[in-house]
């Protein structure tokens, strides 16, 4: 019988690290209210900074006047800059590009992580990032990350909404380049396995990862596809 | 929630307040009172009307820490997460309702009488502010 070598997620992704330039990197996690974004933001940026010693800051767009998210977010220490008021998918891409370029400028982070509101969709954001880059200005858009609810998957997915083009969450998903099926701590293999194929019926492309923000699980993976692939 | 939810569905209330106390509120009290907040606010939108809960998300601020409490849902329960070291007498209050399916007025009434409702239950004091990009104008009310 053959052993599979387990496979060292963190020495992966310091592999990963070491053999490409570094240059600043714009990732945008995505996902319908609620998902879990913000945590996932958290922690994945926490790891960024802690185990591969690279500056990250967070640029968080709500509908609400006042960035409830950016708070949580700077209470973990974190340099983060605010857009409220609207939406940048559509709304406010003026205010996206100042803000992106404002931290750029007073803290030259290797990694910007967008979190968008819960019912924007990422394509156009991502896009608008692409445009910034410039001789002057040394950025990667790294793949569009788009989170999904395991706990809420039958409430938020079933083969009906799958045909209406102008529902959120299947307008998400399908943007995605990384899906990534979130609080897998409380859904079972069964649940987890259809959300999967649903995902897959709406994306066929996507990578799909399974995490659990709060508890930890496949933010290594997460992490690893995410350098690998801005590169 | 098996709703269809486009974007044109969506509203948002935002309100801040101050919350002052003669006496000073334990941690314990605090997350209790935060989480009935949260649970009242969500009830009240549903019964204005509200499709769906899309997310109502509130942030407590004192001098010994945070909290952020929100909900998906009432089925789906309420999620809190921070720390608070000392009992405190003043506490701001920062709250965001995403609902699916309500005009943003009900939505800034749920949250007011919401709100009001549950601290004059533990009889605490507060000046509450209701944000409205809408118009660019923000109303000032206190108890």
């Amino acid at each position: 019988m053959i052993e599979e070598e387990p496979i060292n997620f963190s020495l992966f992704v310091a592999q990963s690290i070491a053999s490409v330039k570094m240059k600043m990197t714009i990732i945008i996690i995505g996902g319908f209210l609620g998902s879990g974004k913000t945590l996932t933001i958290i922690s994945l940026s926490q790891k960024m900074s802690t185990e591969f010693n690279k500056k990250v800051a967070v640029v968080v767009n709500e509908i609400g006047e006042v960035a409830v998210d950016a708070k949580i977010i700077q209470e973990y220490g974190l340099k983060v800059k605010e857009i409220g008021g609207g939406c940048i998918c559509c709304q406010l891409l003026v205010d996206l590009k100042t803000t992106i370029l404002t931290l750029y400028s007073l803290f030259k982070p290797d990694i910007i992580f967008i979190e968008p509101t819960g019912i924007a969709t990422v394509k156009s954001i991502k896009d608008n990032v692409v445009s910034l880059r410039s001789k002057e200005f040394d950025m990667t858009a790294g793949p569009s990350v788009v989170l999904f609810d395991a706990l809420r998957a039958r409430e938020l997915l079933d083969d009906e909404l799958l045909e209406d083009p102008d529902y959120i969450v299947v307008k998400q998903l399908r943007e995605a380049d990384v899906v990534a099926i979130n609080k897998i701590d409380v859904a079972d293999e069964e649940t987890l396995k259809w959300c999967e194929e649903m995902i897959r019926k709406i994306n066929a492309n996507a990578t799909l990862i399974r995490i659990s923000a709060l508890k930890g699980y496949g933010l290594s993976e997460l992490l690893g596809f995410l350098l690998k692939s801005s590169s | 929630m098996k709703a269809r939810i486009h974007e044109r569905h969506v509203q948002c209330g935002t309100v801040v307040a101050k919350i002052s106390s003669n006496t000073p509120i334990s941690p314990g009290r605090i997350v209790e009172i935060a989480r009935e907040i949260v649970k009242n606010v969500a009830r009240k939108c549903t019964e204005e009307g509200a499709k769906a809960i899309g997310h109502v998300k509130l942030y407590l601020k004192s001098m010994s820490g945070y909290l952020r409490v929100d909900t998906v849902g009432l089925e789906y329960g309420v999620d809190v997460e921070g720390n608070l070291s000392n009992s405190e007498r003043e506490i701001t209050l920062v709250m965001n309702s995403v609902i699916i399916g309500l005009e943003e007025n009900k939505i800034a009434k749920a949250m007011m009488d919401g709100i009001k409702e549950v601290l004059a239950l533990y009889g605490l004091a507060v000046e509450l502010e209701r944000l409205s990009h809408v118009h660019g104008r923000s109303e000032r009310r206190a108890l």
